[in-house]
């Protein structure tokens, strides 16, 4: 049985592989972006608008929203980053419905590469908003002495991040299939709704969490 | 449970092409529609706060020139109420001053009246007093009346010391005319001629005439100059006695004036 789509390899060039992870990726991406094209190709600023706008609009304003209450800043400065982490997770874990879909967020490469971007993240944005000395002293505070487990609780977390994520998915994914092998009918409809619901959950609290993490580096002494 | 650090580094990358393609296609474009409606939402609002405005700034208007309105009214009401009280005036003085004049007018034709009734009523009362005179003296006394007033009257032309101006004039003058109401015999006449010629000294031609208006009495006239023996003076003073009572009948007839 295979857990990850990292393990369905289409082509191997010893160094790298193309596997379903990065193809499906590709499909997701070639979704979202076609499909904001072509919604936001004939965008109306009027107040009767289509089906396809009002979503987009209500995605968008509703992420708006939330990092602007959860960050108390502008949203347009975390947007492209924890909005697109989001709403690529959101897709790929929706889509984990369809039939032969391997969603990338079932991969701990995919996973870990959103963590690390994360990782990235908080730092990069908390230095365009602090001094270094101001940013990397929060690791020495409140004593020196808790440099090694400020710097292990900032891996872990990163760690945690990943984990959770494509243990959320990968378990949905994998019961899933067990269920197909053992009953193959109505049950695993039941364990593919509430993998949606997992999924949808999951988006949102990996998104969430990216947000506060990257908040809180920029907000001053508070520690993260 | 393995990481392909390949596929991290191609995942790293796609998250960032993805990010990048969103920015594009979907969050500026999004985010300017929506800019855009807000910004179109908020003239709007601003349009139709100026339209209340200026919907609020008309409404004034409007009451302040319906109080004009209202005011021109009030004052155009009492201006008509002036110049109808100054028409009633007008007309009232016009309708006082055309019953003063008809008053005058009936007082004036009154008085004509008045009179033309005391001449009238002279002349009447004289031809009564003529006929009961001229009666009575036949009836009662058997004398002539008319005999009696030309006796009277040859005595005063006798009389020296009578009318001396008068008869003066006649000393002068060739023709004397003798009227009288009634027709004089020929001795009357006789007697009147000589009475005249001895009181002037000459003997100018004397002319008998008859004339009935007289009614009573004598008239000797030359030229200019008259000498009456009759009763006008009587009625002159009956005239007068009339006429006081009769204006004081009318003071006591004459209506109460404001």
């Amino acid at each position: 049985m295979k857990y990850s789509p990292d393990q369905t390899i289409f082509l191997d060039w010893g160094w790298g592989q193309i596997n379903a992870t990065l193809l499906f990726t590709w499909v997701i991406i070639l979704f979202m972006a076609g499909g904001s094209w072509w919604i936001t190709r004939r965008l109306s600023s009027s107040t009767i608008i289509s089906p396809g706008q009002n979503l987009l609009e209500v995605l968008v304003q509703g992420m708006v929203l939330h990092i602007e209450e959860i960050t108390h800043r502008p949203a347009l400065h975390f947007l492209p980053t924890v909005g697109t982490l989001f709403l690529f997770i959101l897709v790929s874990n929706i889509l984990g419905i369809v039939p032969f879909f391997q969603p990338p967020t079932g991969s701990l490469s995919t996973t870990s590469a959103f963590a690390f971007l994360v990782f990235i993240a908080v730092p990069a944005y908390g230095l365009s908003t602090r001094s270094v000395g101001s940013y990397f002293g929060q690791y020495l505070k409140p004593t020196i002495l808790m440099l090694p487990f400020n710097l292990l609780g900032e891996i872990s977390r990163t760690f945690a991040l990943a984990v959770r994520l494509y243990g959320n998915i990968m378990s949905s994914t994998v019961i899933g299939i067990v269920l197909l092998i053992i009953t193959p009918l109505f049950v695993p409809v039941i364990m593919q709704a509430l993998g949606l619901l997992t999924g949808v959950i999951q988006a949102y609290i990996f998104a969430l969490l990216a947000l506060v993490y990257i908040a809180s580096g920029m907000e001053g002494d508070e520690s993260a | 449970m393995s990481i392909d650090w390949f596929t991290v580094a191609a995942q790293i990358v796609n998250f960032l092409i993805l990010v990048w393609l969103l920015k594009k296609f979907l969050y500026k474009p999004v985010l300017s529609a929506m800019t855009q409606r807000q910004e179109k939402i908020k003239g709007e609002l601003e349009q139709a706060s100026a339209l209340a405005r200026s919907a609020e700034k008309e409404k004034k208007q409007y009451l302040a020139l319906q109080e004009d309105v209202r005011e021109s009214g009030r004052e155009e009401f009492r201006r008509a109420h002036r110049d109808a009280e100054d028409f009633r005036e007008k007309l009232f003085k016009e309708v006082r001053a055309e019953a003063e004049m008809a008053h005058v007018q009936l007082q004036e034709e009154l008085g004509r009246e008045k009179a033309l009734f005391l001449k009238q009523a002279s002349s009447q009362v004289a031809v009564q007093f003529h006929h009961l005179a001229h009666n009575a003296f036949r009836d009662l006394a058997d004398e002539n009346f008319e005999k009696g007033i030309v006796a009277r009257f040859c005595a005063l032309i006798a009389t020296q010391d009578t009318e001396q101006d008068f008869f003066h004039h006649l000393h002068h003058t060739e023709k004397i005319n003798v009227v009288s109401a009634f027709s004089l015999t020929g001795s009357t006449r006789d007697k009147i001629k000589q009475v005249l010629w001895q009181r002037i000294s000459t003997q100018p031609e004397i002319d008998f005439l008859s004339e009935p208006t007289l009614i009573a009495g004598i008239v000797i006239s030359s030229n200019d100059h008259k000498l009456e023996w009759n009763i006008h003076n009587y009625l002159d003073d009956f005239q007068a006695e009339l006429q006081t009572v009769l204006s004081m009948d009318n003071q006591a007839i004459r209506p109460k004036q404001n």
